[in-house]
């Protein structure tokens, strides 16, 4: 069946937009930088749109699988050349307090800090699992890793983030 | 079962679900206006260097032809010398040599 890029387009606006913003916020942090990447992935979702073959499930996993890219392309601009993107902890750490909103509770601004002391593929599995909602299954089409790669990701991913909240006193 | 409390693996960003809504449909209609735009650019970019690349090989097609033609009586006049003429010829005072007899 052909389905148009317009009509692909809007289909993953409706169904996945608002998702997809607070999955790239969560790993860019800034605003500006989430809107960017998030425009970035609907054009990519209209140029592609032509070469998706597959269900609504696929779809799902394929638009996340942009939208991560697209996040991390943003992330690697901040880093220098061979420089690894787990070393962006710190900044993303400081980001995420000048984003919050003043009324926010210091211990959800505490929460996405210790979510930024995670490696990048930890973060991303634990973004995926914890807030999304997804299956191993589908983060393993979305990420290219193994389901047990996956589940040891998150496992120590849950460890790091209880062990900063102990250690920062929550 | 989730392993955290609720309350604190809330986001404490300010953009609320009225204003990202807004923002995705903003960004779902830029990106379709941009993808268009893009293509609608791209199609007379292609044929614009695609025929400048043509012309570019046919003039030097014909340059090349034109040129070999220009030649053709000197590459004749120099093919049927020797050695020694050719040797010769390098003696002459400018005026006397034969390409410019022909002209």
């Amino acid at each position: 069946m052909h389905v148009s890029s317009d009509n692909i387009l809007k289909q993953v606006a409706d169904r996945y937009g608002e998702r997809l913003y607070w999955h790239i916020r969560r790993l860019v942090v800034s605003h500006d930088d989430a809107e960017d990447a998030l425009q970035e992935t609907f054009i990519k979702v209209f140029t592609k749109a032509s070469t998706f073959r597959g269900d609504d499930s696929n779809l799902e996993a394929w638009c996340y699988r942009i939208a991560t890219n697209e996040a991390l392309q943003v992330l690697r601009k901040r880093v220098k050349l061979f420089q690894s993107l787990d070393t962006l902890g710190g900044e993303l750490s400081s980001m995420v307090a000048g984003e919050s909103a003043p009324d926010a509770s210091r211990s959800q601004v505490l929460f996405q800090q210790a979510v930024m002391q995670l490696s990048t593929t930890q973060r991303v599995v634990f973004n995926l699992r914890y807030y999304d909602d997804l299956s191993y299954g589908q983060i393993a089409r979305i990420t290219g890793k193994s389901d047990n790669s996956l589940r040891t990701n998150y496992h120590y991913a849950v460890q790091k983030i209880k062990d900063y909240l102990k250690d920062n006193a929550i | 079962m989730k392993e955290f409390d609720k309350t604190i693996t809330g986001l404490p960003y300010l953009e609320g679900p009225g204003y990202v809504k807004e923002l995705v449909e903003r960004c779902s209609e830029n990106a379709s206006a941009q993808s268009v735009r893009a293509n609608r650019f791209a199609r007379p970019w292609i044929y614009a260097v695609s025929g400048i690349a043509a012309a570019a090989v046919l003039v030097c097609a014909l340059t090349f032809s034109l040129h070999r033609n220009a030649l053709s009586p000197m590459d004749a006049f120099l093919a049927s010398l020797t050695d020694t003429e050719v040797s010769m010829i390098d003696e002459l005072p400018i005026e006397e040599i034969p390409e410019y007899y022909y002209q």
